[in-house]
C-alpha cells in the first residue's frame, strides 16, 4: 500500500526535485509548453484568455486556452478562483458570446492527462489541471490557488 | 423544404470544402433551443413575446410564444479568419417555425485589438439583443417585452469594426460601428390575411460604447434606420384616403398626416444606455432606452427594465420590472370624424393604426431559474402586466372590454449543445 501511495505520488516529488515551482496541491493551476515563451502571467492576463477577451498575447502569440471538462471539479474551482463565478453562471455567460458570434469558449479536453497531453504538444496551448497533476512535460505559469 | 433552409444548406455545403482545405481549420456545430409553454389570466387580447408574432397567448397554455431552436456552425479558417452560420426556427409572421439564416458572417481579426466582420451579422444596439433567443443565456424566461418589443429589428447585412482596447489590467474598453441593411427577415404580421409590415431593407448605422471593470458592464449605443419599404396596403389605403380628403375639404393638414404616416418619412433613431453587475451571487442588469421617430403622427418611446437576482446553489430567483411609455404625436384628423359615415372610418383606421404603434404599460415579474444540469436550466415566470387599453402595440387582437391588464404565467426548458 506504501510503495503504490508513493508511486501515485512520484511525479509530483520528481517535479519538485527538478525545480517546478511549487505548487498548492489540489487547486487549479494554469499551464503551458516548457518552451513555450511565456514565463508567468497575471490573473487578469488569464481572466482575458479564459472569458473570450484576448486571445493573443502582447508578443503576437495566438494563445488555444484549454480546460478539463471531466470531473466537473477542477473547472468550477478554476473558475471560483478566477472570477468568483459558479458554473452556470460561467456555462450561460459562454452562450451569449458564442451565440451572438463574438468569441468561442476555450477548447474542452476530456481529462486532465488529455489537457497536459494538449499542452505538451502546443506551444501555443495554455492549459488549466489540477496542480497535482502537474509534471515535466508542462511548465506552471500562474498558481490560482496561492 | 423553404427558401430559409435551402439557402441555408447551400451555405453548408460551400462553407465544407472551404474547411477542408484549410490545415489547421476545426468545424464546431453547437446549437441551442427553448421548450416553453405559457398562459394569460385574460382573454381579452393576445399577449405576444414579440410584435413579429402573429397571434398571442390567451387562458390556455401555448407553446408558440417561448420555443425555439437554433443551429450555428463555427468554422476556424487559421488564426485570423473565421465564419460563423446560424439559424433559428421560431414562431414567425407567417404562422410557421420555417427557419430563417441569422448570421452568416466572415469574421476577419488581424490583430489583438481589431475584428472586422461582414455578412449578416447581429445587430445588438441593444445589450443582449443579439441573443433574445437565446433563453439559456439569460436569467428570465423571456427578454422583458417592455424593452425589446419595439425593437423588432434583428439582423443586419453588412460589416462591423470592433476596437477593443485594455486601458488598464482589469479595464477593457470595446468601441464598434456598424452599417449595412436589416435583413429582410424581420416581417411584422398586420392582420389575418397575409400582410406584413417588411422591416428589412432599411439603411443602418449603429454605434456601441462598452466598458468592463471587474464586476460591472457598462454600455451606451446608437443606431439609425431608415426604412426603404412601404407599409402594406391596409396603410397605404388610410393614406390615399387622408390625401383625397385633403384636397377635397383643401385641408392640406390632412396630407400632411398621411405623409408623415408613410413609412419611408420615419427615420428611426435608438439611443440606450446600461449596466450589468454580478459578483459573487448577485446579479444586476439595468438598462433605459428612447426609439424616436419621424415628424408624423408614430410616437416615440421611452423603455427600461431593472433585473435583479441572487444564486444560491443551482437556484437563482429573480425579480423583474419593465416599463414603456408612448410621447404621442399630435394626430390630425380635421373634419373628417363628423363628416358622415366614410370618412368617420377613415378616421377610426387612422386612429387605431396609430394606438398600435403605442405602448403604455409596466410589467412585474418573479422568476426562478434552476440550473438542473450543465447545459439544461428549467425557469418559472409569473409577470403581471398593467397598461392603458387602447395602447395595442404589444397586444394582439384586442377584443371590446379588454382594459390593459392580465398576468401571464410561463414555464421553460432552456438549453445548449
Amino acid at each position: 500500500m506504501r510503495a503504490l501511495s508513493f508511486m501515485r505520488r512520484a511525479p509530483i516529488l520528481l517535479a519538485v526535485l527538478l525545480g517546478s515551482p511549487p505548487t498548492h496541491a489540489g487547486e487549479p493551476v494554469v499551464i503551458v509548453h516548457p518552451d513555450s515563451t511565456v514565463r508567468s502571467l497575471t490573473r487578469d492576463e488569464v481572466i482575458n484568455m479564459f472569458m473570450g477577451r484576448q486571445k493573443r498575447l502582447p508578443s503576437g502569440l495566438v494563445v488555444v486556452p484549454i480546460e478539463q471538462a471531466e470531473p466537473p471539479g477542477t473547472r468550477a474551482r478554476f473558475y471560483q478562483l478566477l472570477v468568483g463565478k459558479d458554473l452556470p453562471d460561467i456555462n450561460a455567460y459562454w452562450a451569449r458570446l458564442l451565440y451572438s458570434g463574438q468569441a468561442q469558449p476555450p477548447r474542452q479536453a476530456a481529462s486532465a492527462e488529455a489537457v497536459l497531453e494538449l499542452v505538451a504538444s502546443n506551444k501555443a496551448a495554455i492549459g488549466v489541471v489540477d496542480s497535482a497533476r502537474v509534471d515535466r512535460r508542462v511548465r506552471v505559469v500562474l498558481d490560482l490557488g496561492k | 423544404m423553404s427558401l430559409g433552409m435551402r439557402a441555408w444548406l447551400t451555405l453548408v455545403a460551400l462553407a465544407l470544402p472551404l474547411a477542408a482545405q484549410e490545415a489547421d481549420c476545426r468545424v464546431k456545430v453547437s446549437g441551442f433551443g427553448t421548450l416553453g409553454l405559457a398562459a394569460s389570466s385574460s382573454d381579452q387580447a393576445e399577449y405576444v413575446r414579440e410584435p413579429t408574432q402573429p397571434r398571442g397567448v390567451l387562458r390556455s397554455l401555448n407553446p408558440s410564444l417561448d420555443s425555439r431552436l437554433g443551429l450555428q456552425v463555427n468554422l476556424n479558417l487559421g488564426a485570423d479568419f473565421s465564419f460563423v452560420g446560424q439559424t433559428i426556427s421560431k414562431y414567425r409572421f407567417d404562422h410557421t417555425f420555417n427557419p430563417d439564416i441569422s448570421w452568416a458572417f466572415l469574421s476577419y481579426k488581424p490583430t489583438s485589438s481589431i475584428q472586422a466582420r461582414a455578412g449578416r451579422l447581429g445587430f445588438d444596439v441593444f445589450q443582449i439583443a443579439d441573443t433574445r433567443n437565446v433563453g439559456y443565456s439569460y436569467l428570465w424566461v423571456r427578454p422583458p417585452v417592455d424593452f425589446f418589443g419595439p425593437l423588432m429589428l434583428s439582423s443586419l447585412d453588412g460589416g462591423d469594426l470592433t476596437w477593443t482596447g485594455a486601458l488598464d489590467a482589469s479595464l477593457n474598453l470595446r468601441l464598434k460601428v456598424a452599417a449595412g441593411r436589416t435583413a429582410s427577415i424581420d416581417k411584422v404580421p398586420f392582420d389575418d390575411k397575409g400582410n406584413y409590415v417588411p422591416l428589412g431593407g432599411s439603411k443602418l448605422f449603429g454605434a456601441v460604447a462598452e466598458l468592463d471593470w471587474r464586476d460591472l458592464n457598462l454600455r451606451v449605443s446608437y443606431a439609425r434606420a431608415q426604412p426603404s419599404e412601404k407599409f402594406p396596403a391596409p396603410i397605404t389605403d388610410l393614406q390615399n384616403g387622408l390625401n383625397a380628403y385633403a384636397l377635397l375639404l383643401n385641408d392640406p393638414r390632412l396630407a400632411q398626416q398621411a405623409k408623415g404616416m408613410d413609412f419611408q418619412e420615419n427615420c428611426f433613431r435608438y439611443a440606450s444606455a446600461g449596466l450589468n453587475w454580478q459578483r459573487g451571487p448577485f446579479r444586476v442588469e439595468a438598462v433605459g432606452a428612447q426609439i424616436r421617430t419621424g415628424d408624423g403622427p408614430i410616437p416615440d418611446l421611452k423603455s427600461g427594465y431593472l433585473s435583479v437576482g441572487y444564486r444560491e446553489g443551482d437556484f437563482v430567483p429573480y425579480f423583474l420590472a419593465s416599463r414603456i411609455v408612448s410621447d404621442p404625436h399630435p394626430l390630425y384628423l380635421g373634419a373628417l370624424p363628423a363628416l358622415g359615415p366614410q370618412a368617420a372610418a377613415l378616421a377610426a383606421g387612422v386612429s387605431a393604426f396609430i394606438q398600435h404603434q403605442r405602448a403604455n404599460q409596466t410589467t412585474l415579474a418573479l422568476g426562478l431559474r434552476w440550473d438542473f444540469h450543465p447545459r439544461i436550466a428549467l425557469k418559472v415566470q409569473v409577470d403581471r402586466i398593467e397598461g392603458r387599453a387602447n395602447d395595442l402595440m404589444l397586444w394582439i387582437n384586442a377584443r371590446p372590454g379588454w382594459e390593459g391588464k392580465a398576468t401571464v404565467g410561463s414555464v421553460t426548458l432552456d438549453f445548449v449543445f
